[in-house]
């Protein structure tokens, strides 16, 4: 009957991480989708230096931060796939949203600014969690993108 | 110079595939793993059961009657004590007709459950059901019923029942469950039946333990017909274990005839007893 009673906890808990999380992570692309066709104008480089034909009143740093979490699903789907090794789908995704989501809050920030172009992006990757041994502990990440957004010259 | 962002097609990094299809399918191996070793492991503890000495089985399990503590105990009045005493005769009788290994000894005991059932345990205890003795048409019925239970313990099938409980629960563990919550389980095992080979070898030896006994294997066939009518009549879950043994009943009974062979009726079936006219079968 325990028994019955802990799978049976699981289970709902699966259905739940499964239903909310796939929900929430729909939601997320397409918002994610708008975003970033509305902040195309603001171009980001990798490069270090910015181009020397062209003339910049300011520069600034920029920062776009955000914390992803992950759902009992996509734990339980994990820890299961780890068994055989493989592509972590389950977390492929939630990676790639925390990745754009920073970018995207980056380039708000520049626009705000009224930068046109950021340049010298990086993003670092942090793991949230407790310590190893709390087996409960929950997986997070936190992603975060820098730049020096830089203001033309010619802009008013 | 001009630069643009060209739009990125993010999809790439995602995989197409769906994480549930994914997920059901690493749940359905994982699932088919742990039964396969939770088989192995069965069997294994079974096998590894079964070289405990028996001598060590008894002291093991003393006086207690593993499995029997879900069973009514009769109340210790004058025909319980009659019926008890007719018991232990006839299994004293029938365990001197199975060529049981030195040291080996069985105690028979008497619940007052009404359901017609007789289980072996741990120890070479074996239970016997007042609702089995009521019901047996006759000595010789009973006598198979004794048998086939002394079959299962000279197999030592209550042990390696127990052995590979053991196993499992030591699997569960290891996957996180709680091995104390897990013990009652393991002594009802002995009460749940055993494989089909295990009935398929006590019904040999019961029919061979019969045969040395009365000299012919009549009136075995009767115990799974009285065993099956009260099948037919009580659709519940508290199946007699004998009952829900795996060589279909059709089949047992069938082998219990053509084990009685040319028995014509004489010599004709012992009644269980001239002054056990109000247990006589209704």
């Amino acid at each position: 009957m325990e028994l019955i009673i802990q799978f049976g906890v699981i289970a709902f808990l699966l259905l739940l991480g499964l239903v909310f999380g796939r929900a929430a992570e729909a939601r997320h692309f397409r918002e994610l989708k708008q975003k970033e066709l509305i902040l195309r104008q603001v171009l980001v480089f990798s490069e270090k230096h910015p181009p020397a034909d062209q003339e910049f009143r300011g520069a600034k740093l920029v920062v776009g931060s955000v914390v992803i979490a992950e759902d009992y699903f996509k734990r339980i789907a994990a820890s299961l796939k780890s068994l055989v090794g493989g592509r972590l789908t389950a977390y492929e995704s939630l990676m790639d949203r925390g990745r754009r989501e920073a970018i995207v809050r980056m380039k708000q920030a520049a626009r705000e600014a009224g930068a046109s172009m950021i340049f010298n992006v990086r993003i670092e990757t942090a793991r949230l969690s407790e310590s190893d041994s709390n087996r409960q502990a929950l997986f997070a990440a936190e992603f975060i993108a820098y730049g020096t957004a830089l203001v033309p010259a010619n802009r008013p | 110079m001009s630069w643009e962002n060209p739009p990125v097609p993010h999809e790439v990094n995602v995989s197409r595939e769906s994480v549930l299809a994914e997920f059901l399918r690493l749940l359905a191996g994982l699932g088919i793993c742990v039964l396969i070793l939770a088989a192995v492991l069965y069997l294994a503890g079974g096998w590894l059961a079964r070289w405990v000495p028996f001598s060590t089985e008894a002291a093991w399990v003393g006086d207690r009657v593993i499995g029997l503590s879900n069973v009514v105990e009769a109340p210790a009045d004058a025909e319980h004590t009659r019926i008890l005493e007719r018991l232990r005769t006839l299994t004293a009788r029938v365990a001197a007709n199975m060529d049981l290994p030195q040291g080996m000894s069985v105690r028979v005991h008497l619940s007052d459950n009404d359901v017609p059932n007789a289980f072996a345990t741990l120890g070479g205890h074996l239970v016997v059901n007042r609702g089995l003795y009521r019901r047996m048409p006759s000595e010789n019925a009973l006598a198979l019923v004794i048998a086939h239970e002394v079959g299962h313990i000279k197999a030592r099938d209550p042990i390696a029942a127990v052995g590979g409980g053991a196993s499992l629960a030591l699997l569960m563990v290891a996957l996180g469950g709680d091995a104390r919550s897990l013990a009652p389980g393991i002594a009802r095992l002995v009460q749940l039946g055993y494989s089909r080979q295990a009935e398929s070898a006590a019904d040999t030896e019961a029919l061979l333990g019969l045969q040395r006994m009365y000299g012919h294997a009549g009136g075995a066939a009767a115990v799974f017909e009285v065993l099956d009518d009260y099948g037919r009549e009580h659709r519940e879950i508290t199946m007699p274990t004998l009952l829900s043994t795996h060589p279909a009943d059709a089949r047992r009974i069938q082998r219990m005839r053509e084990a009685a062979g040319q028995w014509n009726g004489t010599p004709a079936l012992v009644p269980l007893s001239a002054e056990d006219g109000m247990d006589a079968p209704q």
